[in-house]
């Protein structure tokens, strides 16, 4: 496979610009690259051995295994200017019938910067005739003509059990970054997986790999005509876990990462990854022509004349977060090329890149110190803090000194107040961008206390036995930011569907819905009324935890839970219910009373009924103190809670009439 | 992130993904209601191109669009080889949201669909206008789950400069020469109100022009004339208020020509469009002779082939203009080993002719949305094709009392992935399909057999004298209702079925603790199927059926409390829809009707009490009517060591569709079973 060097405008020193990243195309190549790609029938695929024939044959139960995943990065020649590549070889045998309907159809996108140069594919059959895939089986479409990006799409031909799949892709892209680790592992058993990068000598890179199944990563090293060639690989890899409230993949997956770190031009070196100043680099251009707009900062004046700082900050914030819409399919951490904050502030649209830097600007117009800042999403994996990468990093914020504290905000997100982040980037650092002084700074999980929901139901049994009252339900934190989207007619909507589940043979009446995001909480506010065919006449049933029962998902026994468990953030739950009857009716079953506390949380439930006044009350709480439980101990006492909490709340309040 | 079998190594990079299946199963909710997630469940898919093409009418033009005040205009002219669409958009921009909903305005345009002419303008609330031009226009493949490939496409109209006080005006002009002369409009939008007035002019020489108006008139004028009708008023933006439930009472114009106003019409046509399809393959042929024995029986040979199509050809949808209706050559099919509907359908016809079973195709329709109105002849009404075997032709075929049989055929749908040829899944059941024949065709309603969907829960406990209660709990799944759980049992790992399995069983047993789970899916069609049993390898006590119809059975130990003197019972499996999802529904008025698929649903609790203690009254209760039956009877009699106190609850649904008498019947059934689960079982001591 040839290496292609390709004479294309290199970004400025090695300093991408968020222009640069989003892949900076030459016209007049687009159409030969183009023409390169599509399928070749003449591909000259690795030879089945014996042992790729035979495999499977004793009866594996698994639906396909992959038997060798392998991928060949070229960097290119920053110095040449030439063209990285990725090469990926992949060989999948079908097991099963069900093997066939998951890997026989294929999905590959690619796009203006990420090329895919090309496709080959087959299948072999298990007599060993090889089937090519057909032109009329390859469908490119576009997905976007204006971002030219595609997606290639392959339906594989006459796939069956014993099939070995074939396909090798070659990508090219105009630069050296290619910033995301190899995944080792896939959805079915992996015999072989390996992942080869080749590099110039004056190319410079850092390696950083993570293993996660007990398997070590291999590595050996050899010397090429220009550089050097590493190859990392595992073998006899287990498929990947899937687990109710697990980690992602990509933290489960054993990883390997090759970054370039710096590279040498005539007789000179050229940092590039080597520090986080540096990542913030890759933006400073366009940040500092965005930040220079002078009329933005005398918005901000205008904006915010006076109070004290922090009230001059929120006045700003809640300017940008309200007043200009978020362009959320534009979430990438660079400005649009040539937009600037008047520009975005004139249209009142802008992407949360544009957003969170209007808003430094305007910070910076009433001269409070902000800077923007880079933030990971916990639900995406976890970052390495000690590998300087940009591609960590997927969402803006702008970080706020204020009373000698460091405030995030994000502008972006409706349903956030000030100097709250959404709670899937807690737990995790974030990167405050300075090319000179750049700072990661971990964001602290929020406490169950802070994600709270309140809810008090009081109910009057009347003399026809019918349930009739009132409900109130108070979100916080994380749990009312989930339900604030801005949408506020959809939202009433949702929850009103929401309290006829959580209320089945009650009609909801007089629904109020009361968004507050600046206060970070949402009420919640009800009248119920039991139907006429559920009013039974002579007994009456009620479950005291009804607005927020749980149900028990952690059904798997701790010895089988083979993954961690992941939440949003921590929880805790508040329930009371009031019941009252009238004279005659009396109490026939009360729940009984639960209190399982441990390092993983607690549920307490109790009921206090007096007979005297024909009232029950009955309290519930249920707390989750952590967002992620590690280990078989923390999951055995975070399932035991759930567990009591489960039994408890299926045993209904009952009252009889005579 | 996205993670399937190709996406190692290139996750982060978004480069490489799959997704195109459709048949991920979750954890399954027995009460799950929505024909298109069963359908998504069983693996089927809508794939015949009537469907897209309802959807490249000219009503959709519609953006999500929220709260804005819109004025439309339509004419759309009908002459003899093309029509012509044009329409005029005024929407009055009022706020942030409908800034976002009409920033980007689709257009859907198609092989057979042109747009030619797409002229916007922004008026922006000074008065200054900005102009949406050629470059403002952004346009994408359109995709649809469990499609691998469609030839329609979207242009964007971007209208960047939008702003709230603006004003949108769009005017189009489309040229569309439809495969089928017929065409329905979806009168007013989402969430909108409309001021809209709708023109269509069939040309002096066009024959055969009709058209109707369905679904809720309130707000509308009509005026037609002999060659014209037109349509005008104001409605309000009520699409999300429909009852999830009901079927759809939104406006929708109909209109059709040339072709007359019969089903043989609509079959001659279809006719047309696979006349010349290569037929007869010798490939095929052969494939046939080694798939059956010479001396095996019609039926032998019939369950053969089925099988083969089932399993063997996997379903991949390509629609690429008239290919959306015309399926691919039967030999082409089987060498690839994939195709959509019509090429499983078709292959199987020619695999059924080559061993002398002459079977015929059948337009059919998969969607929950709306029946197929058999008073308006009209090939945009199906979006499914399979096939029906005669079953007193030439060839007899011989069927028993539980095959899918109606009006003499016996009916195969070969997009199934599993089961034989006497398991048609329910999403077909009591719907009307159309058989095409060399001379015409003939409107059928296919049978209604609810054991092919059916749910039976079996709780058997032992209670000590405390009410603590010990025993066994298991769902028995047959037909639709058990092949997500075969297919997630082939598909997943031991253990996560396992785990998937107890969280059903949770669901169903709220407050009892499980034991040890036991489970078996298992296809009976499938010889290579001995069934797939549990990570524990421990298999149910009970035994699936022997015929070709997927079953599964889930088991567990349990143990909860039941109480003394007054039993807490799990409420079981619900048969019928809430009475608050039907009262939504009756409200709609007199034309209401709700969609709620044939099912068996049953529930059978055993309760050995402990010497001495005393059994409740017997009880039976019961609603039977149209819709179908529901019963719960109570009874108990004396063991040695103590009362078994029996309570059956459970009946059948025997239609898909509950209007009028039906709605109301359901909504009895409904009330008997809700209060039979609210009621807790009491202890009668003489």
């Amino acid at each position: 496979m040839s290496h292609h060097s390709r004479p294309v405008r290199r970004c400025r020193a090695l300093r991408v610009t968020a222009r640069c990243e989003t892949g900076v195309v030459v016209a007049v190549l687009l159409a030969t690259l183009l023409a390169l790609a599509g399928p070749s029938h003449a591909a000259d695929f690795p030879e089945i051995t014996a042992a790729e024939k035979a495999f499977g044959q004793e009866g594996d139960a698994v639906p396909a295994v992959v038997l060798f995943d392998k991928a060949e990065l070229r960097f290119g020649n920053p110095a040449l200017e030439s063209w990285s590549e990725l090469e990926v070889w992949k060989r999948t045998k079908v097991l099963t019938e069900e093997g066939v309907s998951m890997v026989s159809d294929i999905a590959i996108p690619h796009g203006k910067r990420m090329r895919m140069m090309r496709f080959e594919a087959r299948t072999v059959l298990p007599d060993g005739t090889v089937i090519p895939v057909g032109d009329d089986a390859v469908f490119r479409e576009q997905v976007s003509r204006a971002s030219r990006s595609y997606v290639t799409k392959i339906a594989m031909p006459s796939v069956q059990v014993g099939a070995i799949l074939d396909v090798h892709v070659v990508f090219t892209w105009p630069d050296i970054f290619y910033l995301s680790p190899w995944y080792f592992d896939n959805d079915v058993p992996t015999m072989r997986s390996e992942f080869t990068y080749h590099k110039p000598d004056s190319l410079a890179v850092r390696l950083w790999s993570l293993e996660t199944a007990g398997i070590p990563i291999q590595r050996k090293e050899t010397r090429t005509v220009h550089g050097k060639a590493t190859t990392a690989w595992m073998e006899r890899i287990p498929a990947l876990p899937k687990e109710p409230f697990s980690f992602p993949a990509s933290d489960l997956a054993n990883r390997f990462m090759v970054i370039p770190h710096a590279f040498e031009s005539s007789g000179r070196t050229y940092p590039i990854f080597e520090s986080w100043e540096l990542v913030s680099d890759l933006v400073e251009d366009a940040y500092k022509r965005f930040l220079r707009a002078r009329e933005v900062k005398k918005r901000g004046q205008q904006l915010a004349a006076s109070g004290t700082a922090r009230e001059r900050a929120e006045t700003l914030f809640r300017f940008v977060r309200d007043e200009i819409r978020t362009d959320i399919d534009g979430a990438t951490l660079g400005p649009r090329d040539g937009v600037d904050a008047e520009d975005v502030l004139a249209a009142g649209f802008g992407t949360p890149a544009e957003k969170s830097l209007v808003l430094v600007t305007l910070l910076d117009g009433v001269k409070i110190d902000a800077r923007p800042a880079w933030a990971a999403n916990r639900l995406d994996g976890r970052i390495d803090a000690n590998v300087p990468n940009p591609s960590w990093f997927d969402w803006p914020l702008v970080a706020v000194e204020l009373d000698g504290a460091t405030v995030f905000l994000d502008p972006s997100d409706p349903g956030l107040a000030f100097g709250q982040i959404a709670p899937h980037f807690e737990g995790m650092p974030v990167l405050l961008i300075d090319d000179r002084d750049a700072e990661l700074v971990e964001v602290p999980f929020s406490t169950a206390d802070a994600n709270r929901r309140d809810a008090t139901v009081d109910l009057t049994l009347d003399d026809e036995g019918r349930l009739v009252g009132t409900g109130r339900l108070e979100l916080r934190g994380a749990r009312a930011w989930a339900e604030i989207d801005g949408d506020d007619e959809g939202l009433a909507e949702r929850w009103r569907d929401e309290l006829l589940e959580d209320w089945p043979g009650f009609d909801v009446e007089d629904l109020t819905v009361t968004p507050e995001p600046d206060a970070q909480r949402l009420l919640v506010e009800y009248a119920l009324r039991q139907r006429d065919e559920d009013v039974l006449g002579d007994e009456s049933s009620l479950a005291p935890s009804r607005p927020l029962r749980h149900g028990q998902p952690f059904t798997l026994p701790p010895k089988q839970r083979l993954t961690p468990v992941q939440f949003l953030h921590a929880a805790r739950d508040e329930v009371t219910t009031t019941l009252r009857w009238p004279e005659g009716w009396s109490v026939e079953v009360v729940p009984r009373a639960a209190d399982n506390a441990s390092d993983a949380g607690r549920f307490v439930a109790r009921c206090e009924v007096d007979e005297a006044q024909r009232q029950a009350v009955c309290h519930r709480t249920f707390e989750r103190l952590q967002a992620e439980y590690l280990g078989q101990q923390q999951y055995t006492l975070l399932q035991s809670i759930y567990e009591t909490a489960a039994a408890v709340d299926a045993e209904p309040l009952v009252l009889v009439a005579p | 992130m996205t993670q399937g079998l190709w996406t190692t190594g290139l996750w982060a990079t978004g480069l490489w993904t799959t997704g195109l299946r459709t048949t991920d199963l979750q954890t399954t909710d027995l009460r799950t209601t929505g024909l298109r997630i069963a359908a998504l469940q069983l693996g089927l898919q809508i794939c015949l191109a009537p469907l897209s093409l309802v959807s490249l009418g000219p009503g959709h033009l519609t953006p999500s669009a929220h709260a804005a005040v819109v004025d439309e205009r339509q004419e759309i002219e009908i002459f003899a080889d093309h029509v012509i669409e044009q329409r005029r958009l005024v929407v009055e921009i009022e706020d942030a949201d409908d800034v976002e909903a009409w920033r980007r305005v689709p257009v859907l345009v198609d092989e057979h669909r042109h747009l030619e002419v797409a002229e916007g303008v922004v008026v922006l609330p000074d008065g200054a206008r900005d102009r949406i031009g050629r470059r403002d226009r952004d346009e994408s493949q359109v995709t649809a789950a469990g499609m691998l490939h469609l030839s329609q496409r979207v242009i964007w109209l971007e209208a960047d400069e939008l702003v709230t006080g603006a004003r949108l005006e769009i005017d189009l002009e489309i040229v569309d020469r439809p495969y089928y002369p017929s065409d329905v409009l979806p009168l007013g939008l989402e969430d909108d109100d409309v001021t809209l007035e709708v023109t269509v002019r069939a040309a002096p020489e066009i024959e055969n022009w009709r058209w109707r108006l369905d679904g809720d008139p309130t707000g509308l004028e009509v005026e037609a004339t002999e060659q014209v009708v037109t349509v005008r008023g104001r409605l309000d933006g009520t699409g999300a208020d429909e009852p999830a439930l009901a079927v759809s009472r939104k406006p929708r114009l109909r209109w059709a020509w040339r072709r007359g106003a019969a089903w043989s019409q609509v079959a001659r046509w279809y006719g047309g469009v696979i006349h010349g399809l290569p037929r007869d393959d010798a490939a095929v042929r052969a494939l046939a002779g080694s798939l059956t024995t010479a001396d095996a029986a019609p039926r032998q040979r019939l369950d053969d082939l089925v099988a083969f199509v089932r399993d063997q050809v996997r379903y991949v949808a390509v629609e690429v203009g008239i290919g959306g209706y015309r399926p691919s050559p039967p030999h082409e099919t089987l060498e690839r080993r994939w195709g959509d509907c019509k090429d499983k359908s078709f292959l199987l016809l020619d695999l059924l002719r080559a061993v002398g079973i002459d079977a015929l195709p059948v337009l059919a329709r998969l969607d929950d949305a709306r029946p197929v109105d058999p008073s308006w002849p009209d090939a945009l009404q199906f979006n499914h094709l399979i096939v029906a075997v005669p079953v007193d032709g030439p060839v007899p075929v011989e069927t028993t009392p539980n095959d899918p049989v109606a009006g003499g055929f016996l009916f195969v749908d070969p997009t199934q992935t599993l089961g034989g040829a006497d398991y048609l899944h329910t999403l077909l059941h009591g719907s009307h399909g159309l058989i095409v024949r060399g001379d015409g065709g003939e409107l059928v309603r296919l049978p209604v057999q609810p054991q092919l969907d059916a749910r039976r829960l079996e709780i058997e406990l032992t209670v000590d004298t405390d009410g603590q209660a010990t025993g066994d709990a298991a769902i028995h799944l047959r037909g639709d209702a058990a092949v997500p759980w075969l297919l997630r049992a082939r598909n997943a790992p031991r253990a996560e079925v396992d785990d998937a399995v107890r969280g059903l069983l949770q669901s169903e047993l709220p407050g009892y603790r499980l034991g040890a789970v036991a489970w078996r899916a298992h296809d009976p069609a499938d010889s290579s199927d001995s069934g797939l049993v549990s990570s524990t390898g421990a298999e149910p006590t009970a035994t699936p059926e022997t015929h070709g119809v997927p079953t599964a059975i889930l088991q567990a130990r349990i143990d909860g409390t039941v109480g003394g003197g007054t039993w807490n019972l799990p409420t079981g499996l619900r048969l019928t829809p809430t009475t608050r999802e039907l009262d939504e529904v009756i409200a709609l008025g007199d034309e209401a009707m709700a969609t709620w698929s044939p099912r068996s649903v049953d529930t059978v609790v055993k309760l050995h009490m402990p010497p001495g203690s005393c059994p409740p009254r017997p009880r039976d209760d019961a609603s039977e009517g149209a819709a179908g039956r529901w019963r719960q009877e109570v009874s108990s009699h004396d063991a040695a060591d103590g009362p078994v106190v029996t309570v059956r609850r459970g009946g059948v649904i025997t239609s898909p569709w509950h209007a009028g008498d039906r709605l109301a019947d359901l909504r009895a059934m409904s009330i008997e079973e809700q209060r039979a689960q609210r009621r807790r079982l009491r202890a009668v001591c003489p």
